[in-house]
């Protein structure tokens, strides 16, 4: 990396706009790696579609990151005996699955696994260290990150019926003599088909009924079965699909049930418009949803197909600058573009435990929405004066190093920077602004600068030693703060 | 969805929420300067005025359980696990009584401070959490200008708004209440406003200058949003002081609930008089889809302790503040499969504080007779838009309350004064 590093030269190279725009949407920081991938990649088509293909992205950072939290491999039962004998609690495994998920944002080279990873986590929601579903969580985080870029349909019948969900959403409570309609209405309301649908309260009922026989032994080892018992046998008809439900296994209704609603044009649409909300703009057209449905639809809810119809539409290219970035994702793209990468996560000091506390302070903490709803997709919601200064102090802090992290592999100063001298200070500006924004600096952005450290342009430092670790802080906290540091 | 842990999660707001109010701040005619001579100003002329405090219980409260309709063999009957026996209620007169958890709030309503109303709601039926959030927050059907209420409350009472009207404590998310054109604000608390490099007077003061020039150069909600947090942050530090200051001397919040915080920062913003017209606040944890008995007696008592402890926090200024509880529905009437209530209709709403006419339910009392449910549900025959218009008139007379609430039919309960 020495060598070849791009921040060596005085005006690294950047992207051009939509390898820029489609890079800094589908990843959570445009950082050197991702910058050598697409130039060597020789466009954004092909980087995207080495990207979907991600089992064949050779990626050891991030293969590294479990091994950090051993905790995270305890089976249910195990996790639930530290629990009960008071060694750790729910909270401690919410905490280190947070973390896990923090750091793996920043360090893994399959980026846009990672970042549809963390966008089916946000609609099939469960919060992380919920008591109900703490000791499956990880398990249901392999089950999104398995079908996060396969089909939509095989996702939602592994995620629906998974111990956690049913934890989280009382399935595991639901039986034919009690019916629980918590996870029966979500399921319609949240995961397919939308309100919109027009399902009515027995559709609500007949929902629950077709998820009855799935148990958790919740507070108590966690054990998951499906037990014929407690499933409800006969009719059930919900927005169109009916079975008769005849049999004491309901789990090949189950199937069927879920396959009809990830099918649903209404499913489609739905989840159409989530994908271009996230990845367009908070207002994406009726034809950019439509353009993505369809592919969706035609190719059985492939979710890769469904991206490739949302990049190739126009509007997509024309939505540069409408995506504000959410707390976690402004905070994993400062840690990836200053190259400060978590190495390890075993004491509180650690970056990749700073983190979760950094994002937190701006107004997000992974994993920590308490609504199955999951954090809001539009930016206008992050777009508050709160989270604006929390996110100016929280650059600097990041840029500086304020909160002495540890097990960081950051760059020294020097490694950072040129190395050819001298350079004045307006090229040190536009030079932070190639390799923290993407795009040389414009003069409004250098004059910003130089009136923030308050140091001419023009001024000539003679080496690396000459610029101050005080200065380099200013410099890229400056760079960072300025409105453009915030989008992606 | 559930959410355990009563009261102490942020439960959060609706997940379409759009701070357009940043956005659209110059519009409102706010005033950004640097730091806030001009508004400072402004504010503390307009610092004495009434106080309206919205407090959600975020989920869905079991209002039945709330205000117990001990006269109902129906209820009895629906709740064999869960019911609450008359003997154990609080003021209760021949229909109602309260839930035992709201001990901490019976002097308030034997002083005549609080109200009980009953049989509230939206004017249809919504057993979505979040459309039905949606619905009471916005507050205009028949409108698809995605104003929220408290929204068009703000910018009805002053031209031009301030950024500190309207307010949302405890959380950073804006809710749809607070959505709208008028400048409004959203924070978990105010110890963490201050601008990079706060106690180095001259470099603050570079930082800001840089960031003012580039934000104002930048259109939309993001460049507004900038100039508002300079604003905010020149003036954060003396409501910091404020908040910092209390609770008064004897006041307690229970430890660790997210309420008591929330509510204590709006008590030492209220002391700070910054001029706040509205603050919401929310209450999470109240889906109560399983073991309705403990869950529901927790969430009980933590905001009933919390406001509380408020009234008594805000000292001379309570006869400023009014509180209004809100949920997006109530429960169903019958126990489900877990000891639970599953998603319902017509709820219970109090009101505590300056002009309630308290000690005393109101309600157009529908009964819990088979043929007076709404799909097995309580029903609801007072508009709780009507509710919030009571309050309103009572408090804020200036306000024209057809731009508030459009189209609404007013049908005072008459419980305040």
């Amino acid at each position: 990396m020495s060598t070849t590093r791009l921040s060596a030269s005085v005006s690294p190279p950047v992207l051009s706009a939509m390898q820029q725009h489609v890079a800094s949407r589908f990843t959570f920081g445009v950082d050197e790696t991702v910058v050598a991938d697409l130039r060597s990649l020789g466009g954004w088509q092909q980087w995207m579609e080495s990207q979907l293909a991600w089992t064949r992205l050779s990626d050891p950072r991030g293969a590294q990151v479990s091994s950090w939290f051993p905790l995270l491999g305890d089976t249910p039962s195990d996790a639930w005996d530290r629990v009960k004998k008071q060694e750790k609690s729910a909270w401690d495994f919410g905490y280190d699955f947070s973390t896990f998920t923090m750091s793996r944002k920043i360090v893994s080279r399959r980026q846009v696994h990672e970042v549809m990873a963390d966008f089916w986590s946000n609609l099939l929601y469960i919060p992380a260290g919920e008591d109900r579903s703490f000791p499956w969580r990880p398990d249901f985080d392999r089950v999104i990150r398995e079908h996060a870029l396969g089909r939509f349909r095989m996702m939602l019948r592994a995620a629906v019926v998974h111990p956690a969900m049913s934890g989280w959403l009382n399935n595991s409570e639901n039986t034919k003599n009690g019916i629980n309609e918590n996870l029966g209405r979500e399921l319609l309301e949240l995961y397919t088909v939308g309100r919109t649908a027009g399902y009515d309260e027995n559709d609500v009922k007949s929902s629950a009924r077709i998820l009855t026989g799935f148990k958790v032994k919740v507070f108590n080892g966690y054990a998951a079965s499906y037990d014929p018992k407690d499933h409800y046998v006969g009719p059930v008809s919900v927005l169109g699909f009916s079975h008769p439900n005849s049999s004491a296994d309901g789990r090949p209704v189950v199937d069927a049930y879920l396959d009809y609603l990830a099918r649903h044009p209404a499913t489609a649409t739905r989840v159409a418009r989530r994908l271009c909300l996230r990845f367009v703009s908070d207002t994406p057209s009726d034809g950019i949803v439509a353009a993505v449905a369809k592919a969706y639809s035609e190719s059985d809810t492939d979710i890769k197909a469904a991206l490739r119809a949302l990049v190739r539409h126009p509007e997509f290219a024309a939505s540069v600058g409408q995506k504000v970035r959410t707390p976690v994702e402004d905070v994993v793209n400062v840690a990836r573009v200053i190259g400060a990468l978590p190495s390890g996560a075993s004491t509180d000091a650690a970056l990749a435990r700073h983190v979760i506390w950094m994002s937190s302070s701006v107004g997000q903490k992974q994993f920590d929405w308490p609504r199955p709803d999951g954090f809001p997709e539009t930016s206008n919601t992050w777009t508050s004066p709160a989270r604006l200064i929390r996110s100016w102090n929280i650059h600097y802090a990041l840029a500086g190093n304020w909160w002495g992290s540890k097990e960081s592999a950051t760059p020294a100063r020097a490694d950072a920077l040129p190395t050819s001298w001298p350079i004045t200070f307006g090229q040190l500006v536009d030079h932070q602004s190639r390799m923290l924004l993407g795009r040389a600096a414009s003069t409004s952005l250098r004059k910003a600068v130089a009136d923030t450290a308050n140091v001419a342009e023009t001024r000539s430092f003679a080496n690396a030693a000459a610029v101050s670790d005080w200065t380099f802080t200013l410099v890229r906290g400056a760079v960072l703060n300025t409105p453009e540091g915030l989008l992606r | 969805m559930t959410v355990d842990d009563c009261g102490c999660d942020d439960y959060g707001v609706s997940r379409r929420s759009i701070l357009k109010a940043a956005g659209l701040a110059a519009m409102a005619g706010v005033t950004t300067s640097m730091f806030g001579d001009v508004m400072t100003s402004t504010v503390f002329g307009a610092g004495e005025g009434n106080i309206l405090v919205v407090v959600s219980l975020r989920g869905g409260a079991d209002g039945l359980s709330m205000i117990v309709p001990h006269a109902e063999s129906a209820y009895y009957s629906a709740r064999p696990t869960t019911a609450i026996t008359k003997s154990r209620l609080q003021v209760a007169d021949t229909t109602f009584g309260l839930h035992p958890a709201f001990a901490p709030l019976v002097p308030m309503w034997r002083s005549g401070q609080m109200a009980g109303l009953h049989a509230i709601g939206l004017p249809a039926p919504n057993r979505s959490h979040f459309e039905a959030m949606e619905l009471v927050e916005d507050a205009d059907p028949g409108s698809s200008a995605r104003i929220g209420w408290i929204n068009r409350m703000i910018a009805g009472l002053a031209a031009p708004s301030d950024v500190f009207d309207g307010i949302q404590i405890g959380s950073t998310v804006m809710p749809t209440s607070l959505v709208g054109p008028a400048p409004s604000l959203a924070t978990g608390g105010f110890a963490d406003l201050m601008m990079p490099f706060a106690t180095d007077t001259v470099l603050k003061q570079r930082v800001s200058t840089a960031l003012q020039a580039q934000y104002a150069a930048t259109p939309g909600p993001l460049g507004a949003a900038g100039l508002n947090a300079l604003t905010l942050a020149g003036r954060a530090a003396e409501i910091n002081g404020a908040v910092a200051a209390g609770p008064v001397t004897g006041v307690t919040y229970p430890k660790y609930s997210g309420l008591g915080e929330a509510l204590g920062a709006t008590a030492g913003l209220i002391r700070a008089k910054v001029g706040v017209k509205a603050v919401a606040v929310d209450a999470g944890g109240w889906d109560h889809h399983v073991d309705l008995g403990w869950r529901v007696e927790d969430c009980i008592d933590d905001l009933a302790t919390c406001l509380a402890a408020f009234f008594a926090d805000l000292g001379t200024n309570a006869g400023r503040v009014t509180v209004v509880t809100l949920s997006e529905f109530g429960r169903r009437l019958t126990e489900n499969g877990s000891r639970g209530v599953d998603h319902g209709y017509g709820n219970a709403v109090f009101a505590l504080g300056a002009g309630v006419a308290g000690g005393a339910y109101y309600s157009r009392w529908p009964t819990l007779g088979s043929g007076k449910q709404v799909d097995g549900d309580l029903a609801v025959t007072t508009d709780y838009r009507s509710v919030l218009m009571e309050i309103l008139r009572a408090r804020f007379p200036a306000l024209d309350l057809s731009k508030v609430f459009p189209g609404v039919t007013y049908a005072p309960l008459g419980f305040m004064r």
